[in-house]
């Protein structure tokens, strides 16, 4: 199991294992982000703090919600607008341990040329 | 004596944004990847020059998040709305300085330098204060 957290620590989320890739999009969100996303589903990654300490982003087509820290703005993870215990549970691992994804390939994800901005 | 160029920059959902005027090419910016533990978790990438000027500003009321830690003395900008850094502002002797995080340009300069890794946990307050003076970009209007 991994913990992951912003950088105050008001955020805490939960994987169960440590992710095999990590993606770098360079959509007008992502790349503002700067998020690695390491990818779970609702089942194998859960946020462990409570609810209150995030905000959810929404835009474009609206369906994922971004969060980050109320505090410390971190962007933490992200989630399908609508939720099933098998959907998307999006981690950014740069709120992982250092330790914990030393060695994770980083995937290029070219989200800017499906259209993905507000530019 | 070469004219400063205005590169505007915003957060994702436009509450925050930043106008930085230089008259250096983006090919000769400075890219520093600060190792601190708030420039990591955000993926922080930042420029400034000392001879240019920046003006960072909140369109929407009520979106500025002035995000402090550790020594306090430094004023992480951060949108409550959508969680862009877009840079960082220090006060000192009646002035105020700053950076911008590129990542937050609109639109990103081609040519950029590869960041450089950089660490500055062994600095005494006084000197990362005097650093920055030489280094960081003088809020316009101060």
């Amino acid at each position: 199991m991994i913990r992951a957290s912003c950088h105050c620590g008001a955020v805490e989320i939960e994987v169960d294992t440590k992710p095999r890739s990590v993606t770098s999009c360079n959509c007008s969100i992502c790349r503002r982000l700067a998020a690695l996303w390491a990818y779970y589903t609702r089942r194998e990654a859960r946020l462990v703090s409570s609810e209150d300490a995030v905000s959810a982003y929404i835009w474009g087509d609206k369906m994922i919600e971004f969060y980050h820290c109320n505090t410390c703005g971190c962007p933490t993870h992200y989630e399908d607008v609508e939720k099933e215990i098998d959907s998307r549970f999006a981690v950014n691992a740069r709120c992982m341990p250092q330790d914990a994804i030393a060695g994770v390939p980083v995937r290029p994800f070219d989200g800017a040329s499906m259209g993905r901005t507000n530019e | 004596m070469i004219a400063s160029r205005s590169y505007p920059g915003a957060c994702h959902c436009r509450a925050l944004g930043f106008e930085y005027r230089t008259a250096l090419e983006p090919r000769k910016w400075p890219v520093r990847a600060c190792q601190c533990t708030f420039c990591r978790a955000h993926g922080g990438l930042t420029t400034s020059d000392p001879r240019g000027s920046l003006t960072l500003f909140e369109r929407v009321p009520g979106a500025l998040n002035r995000y402090r830690f550790g020594r306090k003395i430094t004023d992480f900008w951060v949108c409550r709305k959508c969680g862009t850094y877009i840079g960082a502002t220090m006060e000192s002797g009646g002035r105020s300085y700053g950076i911008v995080n590129v990542r937050a340009l609109q639109p990103t300069p081609d040519q950029l330098n590869e960041p450089q890794p950089m660490n500055y946990d062994g600095e005494a307050t006084a000197e990362r204060v005097s650093r920055r003076e030489e280094r960081w970009t003088p809020i316009a209007g101060d």
